[in-house]
């Protein structure tokens, strides 16, 4: 069997995966990252969610620092709780830097109303750039127009910018938006995203003919030139916003591409490979990937496991002892906690997973693949995963995570 | 002022809607009445067989020779909808029922599946079951070969409503009666929100399991046996022929093929809780694995997404076993109205609602003096089938990718009495595939929402409620079923929308 030997083996290649994989690479260790392939990081709207809802508040949470403070004490297994709240901000520091060439902004310290696809305004706290002028503070400074494709027949922008309407008028604000379709490209939101890097010009031209001061588009501005087209329409004068849709999600897709190049530019060596042995007891005692059809045996001193929870695939993994059962509420949007969804890997106050009731010593957990939290009912997705992934790499990588 | 009808029908299921229709063609002046939506109850939560029903050859014969001899006509009259679902009977070592036993019993249920059109059985054997589909276990001893008839439910339903509107009948959903006074019916309108009255000479009970309660309202009494059908739903054709095997008490159940999906069903439970809160339990669901595990272990491997129950009106029998009790139906005449006239329409098989309907319209033609003779089963029901149209290649993008169905679809649903979101479900099939509606709720409610003029409240409820019963499908399964799935759905409308915080 082949064999492989580095200082950090990093398995999961989403946020918390790179986020690990990356901090340990900049602590000057070889890290040898593995991925199966492509889990909830792509599938994400691309906003990163600190903390959006909170048990003990009626609507969304505003000041996300603030009640995470409250959130660390209430529940002590939270993987926000075990690392703690400079883990938080040096993980989403990493996520900035990290994310610099997409353009994020927005702040831990306020969250951020952002409109989407469905019709409503959720809290996040960083997001990309072209996002910004959609948030309900924004919308009450301007007049704006929302914009459908014809291609896009399902998309009745009439229907969505009354669903916004409404939503903000819900959280108190104002917002009243036009409505307009226009004639580009062709297909559902991937295909125009394609078409909008091959002819951003007749977009822009297309959109400035509308003549609003901004103007919000399903996110069409591409996957990897979405930074050249967003700046075809600066030049024809066009000032927009993307609005968040559910998968495929063209912002999700950005930020995963970006996470994993961000990696590989700091050393880290990537291959896509699955785990097909992991035997732990005190320590790990052997680990196996497949890479195509061969076997390889990693060797490390210290493995990383950021495999994600269900669509990534970390709660099949058999052997760790994990928080929660797999019992569903009878309503499928509970106003509480959803006890299902917090499954996943129960781990001690240094992300060390337990097998057969001992502490695995040179392992690390990261990620939704961590147990005892709802990332989707608290808003807290890939907060979660650049808080843990900075403290997994650090501690993998002989570094302490104490502020 | 209220308007005066000749019928009025209560009940939009398929008898409901084959009453009206046979009203409607002969002339009279017809008002159908359903409180949810066509095929809302036992009709949208049945096999979508039209079913022979080889198992009740020795004890209901005649059920047996009507239930074939109606599955032609609806071949006749609804060609489009109805589809041959070649089924192995398998047989294993155990089983209550002997492959010799069983090839003697299909040569006499021969004679009556001629009417629709069957073909012979045939007896196979082990190497041979195996060869038609391997997926089945190696176990298995030999099969017995015939046809049944599969059909959409949902569609029949609606073209034959749809029929009798174009004969003049006037349709009218989400409306539940509250009043049968003499003469005269009062009921609420759930969607607009308000009270409305008609006057008739005949009312029609074609409530279904509902029949009890509305005959209540008339003072009148009907009794029923309500039994609990359930079945588990795989979100994948894994084989195109159905499966019909023994459970461990020695009843069929059966692995259908059904449009894109496969039905495993189903169960027979009495039911005394209302036909409103029928779900399936956790015994049904693990009865129904534990028989199709054994005949077809492949299974195991395939997530189901999600399950259903309904519930039969039955005649009502006392001193039997749930699936011995007939099969049979009744029309009654009940006297408690005065002046006009109730008539309810009682037990039954689906396959069997035309012919109840014609039974019931002869009665009320001669109550009404009508000398018109019953047409339904010489005319056809389905007309262009417009709903599922495929874009011109790369240029729009559908509204729900699993069923390939487009905004116009839902547009289409709309003329279709469409009231609600979930009501497009029934007629489009968006959120009946694999992915129970994640992708496709939000955009059909962005189109409904223009369609309809509904205010963006209320188009948010309605996407909530489209959720939440899906959700109620998946539930009771919930944890054999897809959690990435459910993941999916969390993360799109929870974490991305925050639905639950406005709806």
């Amino acid at each position: 069997m082949k064999r492989a030997t580095v200082d950090v083996a990093v398995f999961g290649g989403g946020a918390a995966g790179c986020a690990a994989a990356a901090t340990a690479a900049m602590r000057g260790k070889s890290v040898l990252q593995v991925y199966r392939s492509l889990g909830a990081t792509p599938l994400s709207s691309g906003m990163i969610d600190l903390l959006g809802r909170a048990p003990w508040m009626e609507g969304f949470v505003l000041k996300p620092m603030r009640e995470l403070a409250a959130l660390m004490e209430k529940a002590s297994k939270h993987p926000y709780a075990i690392v703690g709240e400079s883990s938080v901000r040096r993980g989403l520091k990493l996520a900035l830097e990290a994310l610099e060439p997409l353009g994020y902004e927005g702040s831990l310290e306020e969250n951020t109303l952002l409109p989407n696809l469905i019709g409503t305004f959720k809290p996040t706290a960083l997001y990309p750039s072209s996002f910004s002028l959609g948030s309900l503070s924004e919308l009450a400074e301007h007049r704006a127009v929302v914009v459908g494709f014809k291609s896009l027949s399902w998309l009745n922008p009439e229907s969505l910018a009354k669903l916004l309407s409404y939503s903000a008028s819900r959280l108190g604000a104002r917002a009243s938006l036009d409505w307009r379709a226009v004639d580009f490209g062709s297909g559902g939101l991937a295909e125009l995203a394609w078409q909008a890097e091959e002819k951003p010009l007749e977009l822009a031209s297309k959109l400035a003919e509308l003549g609003y001061d901004v103007v919000g588009i399903p996110p069409v501005l591409g996957v990897r030139e979405h930074r050249a087209v967003a700046e075809a329409l600066a030049e024809e004068g066009v000032r927009f916003f993307e609005i968040a849709s559910p998968p495929p999600s063209p912002p999700g897709l950005r930020l995963q591409i970006r996470l994993l190049e961000w990696a590989r530019e700091l050393g880290v060596q990537q291959v896509r490979g699955e785990l097909a042995e992991l035997e732990a007891e005190g320590k790990v005692r052997r680990c196996v990937v497949r890479v195509g059809g061969e076997l390889v045996e990693v060797e490390a001193e210290s493995y990383v496991l950021a495999c994600g929870r269900f669509i990534g695939g970390g709660a099949w993994i058999r052997g760790f002892s994990v928080i929660s059962e797999l019992k569903y509420a009878p309503r499928m949007l509970p106003s509480s906690r959803h006890a299902a969804l917090c499954y996943g890997v129960e781990v001690d106050e240094l992300l060390h997973p337990k097998a057969r009731g001992v502490a695995v010593e040179e392992a690390y957990v990261a990620g939704s693949m961590l147990g005892g939290y709802s990332y989707s009912s608290e808003l807290s997705g890939l907060g979660v995963a650049f808080s843990t992934g900075w403290a997994a790499g650090q501690l993998a990588s002989g570094g302490s995570i104490e502020g | 002022m209220e308007e005066k009808y000749d019928v009025v029908v209560i009940g939009g299921g398929s008898t409901g809607a084959a009453v009206a229709r046979d009203c409607a063609m002969r002339g009279l002046k017809t008002l159908l009445l359903e409180k949810e939506d066509f095929a809302y109850g036992t009709t949208g939560r049945c096999s979508g067989l039209l079913h022979g029903g080889p198992r009740y050859l020795l004890t209901e014969p005649e059920i047996v020779e009507a239930s074939c001899k109606e599955s032609g006509v609806i071949q006749r009259i609804a060609s489009s909808l109805v589809f041959r679902v070649p089924f192995l009977l398998l047989v294993f070592k155990g089983d209550k029922y002997g492959i010799d036993l069983l090839d003697a019993y299909f040569r006499e249920y021969d004679r009556y599946s001629r009417a629709r059109g069957g073909r012979p059985h045939t007896v196979l054997g082990r190497r041979e079951v195996l060869e038609a589909n391997p997926l089945v276990s190696r176990e298995v001893e030999g099969a017995i070969g015939f046809d049944e008839f599969g059909v959409d439910v949902f569609r029949l339903t609606l073209l034959t409503a749809l029929s009798a509107e174009k004969h003049g009948a006037k349709l009218m959903t989400h409306c539940e009666v509250v009043d049968i006074g003499s003469s005269r019916v009062r009921f609420y309108d759930k969607v607009r929100g308000r009270l409305l009255e008609a006057r008739f000479e005949v009312a029609v009970n074609a409530a279904g399991p509902w029949a009890p309660q509305v005959a209540k309202l008339a003072g009148a009494r009907v009794e029923l046996r309500l039994t609990r059908g359930t079945h588990l739903i795989y979100p994948r054709q894994l084989f195109t022929t159905a499966i019909a095997m023994q459970a461990i008490d020695g009843r069929e159940v059966m692995l259908i093929p059904h449009q894109s999906s496969m039905l495993l069903g189903t169960t027979d439970e009495d039911h005394y809780a209302s036909p409103d809160e029928a779900y399936p339990t956790r015994d049904e669901v693990m009865y129904l694995l534990q028989a199709a595990y054994r005949a077809v272990p492949a299974l195991r491997e395939v997530k189901p997404v999600r399950a259903m129950a309904g519930v039969r009106p039955l005649l009502p029998e006392w001193g039997k076993r749930e699936e011995d009790v007939t099969r049979g139906f009744r029309v009654i005449d009940h006297e408690e109205l005065g002046e006009a006239s109730l008539i309810s329409v009682v037990g039954g098989k689906m396959v069997l609602h035309r012919l109840m309907a014609e039974e019931a319209t002869d009665l009320i033609c001669r109550k009404l003096g009508t000398r018109e003779k019953c047409r339904t089963h010489l005319e056809a029901i389905d007309g262009e089938l417009s709903w599922r149209a495929e874009p011109t290649p790369r240029s729009e993008s559908y509204c729900c990718e699993c069923e390939r169905v487009l905004a116009s679809g839902v547009k289409e649903a709309v003329r279709e009495h469409a009231r609600t979101l979930v009501d497009v479900r029934r007629r489009t099939r968006i959120g009946m595939g694999l992915c129970q509606g994640v992708s496709c709720s939000y955009k059909a409610a962005l189109t409904l929402a223009g369609e309809l003029k509904l205010s963006p409240r209320e188009a948010l409820r309605q996407l909530r409620e489209l959720l939440e019963e899906r959700w109620r499908g998946r539930w009771p399964i919930a944890e054999v079923s897809s959690h990435e799935l459910t993941e999916l759905a969390h993360g799109v409308y929870s974490c991305l929308a925050a639905l639950e915080v406005y709806a």
